[in-house]
């Protein structure tokens, strides 16, 4: 009897356990802060953009920074300042860059009031 | 003599190095803008005093010739004066009426932690994010230069005057938080 349940109980749990590794492939904010002095030129050390035509990062979801970063290195988003800066990156980078953006504060949802 | 210029040269180059990135003064866009800026601000200081110089003349008789002489050797810069005093005008989002355009945003972006799906990313925070930028982004959707199926679709039904109102609503809503 003990040893049914625990045989079924065995697949779920391993799989618990390996859901959050996988989704928590996250970067390293600390690297990503000393990757970042380039991409502090314009959008701030704060994540607040020197000008309003840069987009603020700081709070920014992690994966849509991620996102957007892949973009800019595939071409699928253009745009040529972030073209050129982007096309340097390795996957590690990314991860790093967008987990220090993500880590500050600044940015809202739309759901606050 | 030419050497002298070139380690010049060398020297202007290298303070150019050593200064932070974050120490730029002046940005080229910024400088165009402070520009544009002077530029609108002359033309309604402008139209000021000759809608000034006509309500005066309406009640003072003598005055009404100095308004035809003004009329004359200015006459030339009433249409722009109105133009830029038009665009003015409609340069500026209104937060409000945003508010209410940009409702059907808050579907997607105004729910905390929002998965867009396959590829699977949070869709961004936009609250307290910059007015220019979302204008910008929104007018890249709309014209089909930044692709996503959602966010065209969405964008093509926005007119010039939609964007702006949304994009003010965008900035507006972080703002006291």
């Amino acid at each position: 009897m003990k040893k049914t349940t625990l045989s079924f109980l065995a697949l779920p749990i391993t799989f618990l356990l390996l859901v959050p590794s996988v989704s928590m492939a996250e970067g390293n904010p600390a690297k990503g802060q000393e990757k970042a002095v380039t991409c502090e030129a314009c959008h701030g050390k704060d994540g607040r953009s020197i000008d309003p035509n840069y987009p603020n990062l700081g709070g920014q979801y992690y994966s849509y920074l991620v996102k957007a970063l892949s973009d800019y290195r595939s071409g699928n988003r253009s745009n040529a300042i972030m073209a050129s800066f982007a096309a340097n990156l390795s996957n590690q980078d990314i991860e790093d860059l967008a987990a220090w953006y993500a880590s500050q504060q600044g940015l809202k949802d739309l759901s606050v009031k | 003599m030419n050497h002298g210029s070139l380690s010049l040269k060398n020297k202007t180059r290298a303070t150019g190095l050593v200064q932070s990135p974050t120490f730029w003064p002046e940005l080229p866009t910024a400088h165009l803008q402070a520009e544009k800026q002077s530029f609108m601000e002359y033309h309604t200081i402008f139209l000021r005093c000759y809608v000034g110089l006509l309500a005066v003349s309406s009640y003072n008789r003598r005055l009404l010739s100095f308004t035809r002489e003004f009329e004359m050797r200015f006459i030339f810069l009433i249409p722009a004066a109105l133009l830029l005093s038009g665009s003015l005008w409609a340069a500026e989002g209104n937060a409000e009426a945003g508010a209410i355009k940009g409702y059907t945003c808050t579907g997607c972006h105004g729910i905390p932690g929002y998965n867009n799906i396959y590829p699977t990313y949070k869709v961004p925070k936009l609250g307290g994010q910059n007015y220019e930028y979302l204008v910008s982004a929104l007018h890249a959707y709309r014209d089909g230069e930044r692709k996503h199926a959602t966010m065209n679709n969405q964008a093509s039904s926005l007119s010039e005057q939609d964007i702006l109102d949304i994009s003010a609503y965008f900035v507006e809503i972080a703002k006291g938080q």
